[in-house]
């Protein structure tokens, strides 16, 4: 139970990881207070660090012990920021040690892993999340239309999520990508495989908007811009052809472009077809369109530590100028929203519309993508 | 379609978004036609059009006499092509991503009030891969095109 009528949230990952951002969300909620970091004592040195130097500036404690951090009373939820390959162990841990789990996205790097968490999330009755969209305005909008009846029985969903970011043009041109079937390695300083990672985000709202578990998948992956992701042995792009249940069909879209591909952080569209009629769902589509005698958006010099722009910390220290031709007009509130949804569920003891077992799914999807890109077939799920 | 042809090749030809690696379409094309096969053979002739390879092979959901068709296509140099034509009752009108290695096109078929100025796509008879797309529908399994 919470001490001082406020959840203890341990913070797990430091800078350069969404820990950056994730710390000051829980941070907002005047139901939580942040704890302290922590990491497993034979975590990489260089995570270490970073989750010191992070905690250093927010003025919190690290524990070097990450199971003496997950036995202290104090710690009701963890928020786990390590990177991917390790978040199925620690996942799992911090599950059988009591504690509420919020996940960053991808919730795992295989659907082992993911399986692992899922079931200490289940045997311990703790709530967990995955980041994602769903919280959004727009998926709520899109989740309406599909509730509405407006266009009858649903046939079809197509969901495109890109992010623009990075200097592309550096990839070698008409070179078709050779993809493994099995994703070994995840995090790399200067890449990281954009089919999982930002395609995560179109294949869980799919997931969730259809509530249909997918029993089929086709696709496959690229290397169109990046010179860093081709080096990493990484994709850059990615493209799902999804047989639901019902024969429904789904596709989704997931990448990195580059930063001038689009006005604001990169197309999140949605199209949803039925028998009755068909709605498109741009999330950028109520904006404020400025257009003023100020210089124009200027791609970044790269960060050496961050080319592909993916970290808040990082992109400050290179004085990041925010792009401004495309405002919002919206609460600007999605990611407090996405928060406050998961200590809701922990305060009144209900499940997320995006728990682990839920979530685990659009990693048994994407992992099936990569198969499918390695050998050109369908595979069943 | 030809005037939205003619304006994206003008794009392309000045090297502005690069060397096209993918096209995302989205068609809405208004029913009375019996087969949705004539509208994906124009929708696979336009990225056959734009994407500079050879396709490879083709995956297709969805039925010809119903709403909607999705056609998934490869090509030799790596692009892909997602591909939907969707059965509906008001408008024709499209909806085109196409990315390059450095640099997007996006265009909407103008809507709502905006609708007047709509130069709503005119379909031609390409019949681009309609057998393949056919036998990847029947089947269920990409169909390899050969050289």
């Amino acid at each position: 139970m919470q001490q001082n009528g406020k959840y203890g949230v341990l913070l797990l990952g430091g800078n350069r990881t969404h820990q950056e951002n994730y710390a000051l969300n829980f941070a907002q909620d005047a139901r939580c207070r942040l704890v302290a970091f922590a990491d497993e004592p034979d975590a990489p040195p260089e995570r270490i660090a970073l989750a010191r130097s992070l905690a250093d500036s927010l003025n919190l404690p690290f524990i070097p012990d990450l199971d003496e951090a997950l036995a202290r009373e104090d710690v009701d939820i963890v928020s786990l920021c390590t990177e991917v390959e390790r978040r199925g162990r620690v996942g799992t841990k911090c599950a059988d040690a009591g504690k509420h789990v919020y996940l960053d996205k991808p919730m795992a790097l295989n659907p082992e892993d993911a399986d692992n968490i899922v079931a200490a999330v289940a045997r311990n009755g703790v709530r967990s999340q995955m980041f994602s969209n769903i919280h959004s305005d727009w998926a709520r909008t899109v989740q309406r239309g599909v509730a509405n009846g407006s266009i009858g029985e649903l046939q079809a969903v197509h969901c495109d999520v890109l992010f623009s970011k990075g200097h592309p043009g550096t990839a070698p041109v008409g070179e078709k990508r050779i993809q493994k079937s099995t994703l070994e390695r995840y995090s790399y300083v200067e890449a990281k495989p954009e089919m999982f990672d930002v395609g995560v985000y179109a294949v869980s709202m799919v997931n969730w908007l259809t509530q249909k578990p997918v029993q089929r998948v086709f696709g496959g992956t690229a290397n169109y811009f990046f010179k860093e992701h081709r080096d990493c042995g990484l994709e850059d792009f990615g493209a799902l052809v999804l047989t639901l249940e019902d024969g429904v069909t789904a596709t989704i879209v997931g990448g990195r472009y580059g930063w001038q591909s689009h006005a604001q952080g990169g197309i999140r569209k949605v199209h949803l077809v039925g028998t009755e009629g068909t709605l498109t769902f741009d999330a950028s589509a109520n904006r404020l369109e400025v257009f003023a005698a100020e210089p124009a958006f200027e791609p970044p010099t790269p960060h050496p530590l961050d080319p592909m722009g993916m970290w808040s910390s990082t992109q400050a220290e290179i004085k990041m100028q925010p792009k401004q031709q495309w405002i919002d007009v919206g609460s600007g509130e999605d990611g407090q929203r996405e928060f406050s949804a998961f200590v809701d569920c922990v305060e009144n003891g209900f499940e997320s519309e995006m728990n682990a077992e839920f979530a685990a799914h659009s990693v048994e999807v994407i992992c099936a993508g990569y198969r499918s890109a390695a050998t050109g077939e369908v595979i069943s799920l | 379609m030809e005037l939205l042809k003619k304006s994206v090749q003008s794009v392309l030809e000045k090297d502005r978004i690069g060397s096209p690696t993918f096209l995302r379409c989205v068609l809405n094309v208004v029913g009375d036609t019996s087969s949705l096969l004539p509208s994906v053979a124009e929708m696979t002739a336009l990225a056959n059009g734009w994407i500079p390879s050879s396709p490879t092979s083709v995956y297709a959901q969805g039925s010809a006499e119903a709403t909607q068709i999705t056609v998934m296509v490869h090509y030799t140099g790596g692009q892909m092509a997602l591909l939907s034509v969707n059965r509906v009752d008001v408008e024709t009108a499209i909806d085109i991503m196409l990315v390059g290695n450095k640099g997007v096109i996006y265009h909407e078929t103008p809507v709502g009030r905006h609708y007047l100025n709509a130069t709503a796509p005119e379909l031609s008879g390409t019949g681009e891969l309609t057998e393949a797309i056919s036998q990847s529908l029947e089947s269920g399994q990409p169909i390899t095109l050969e050289g």
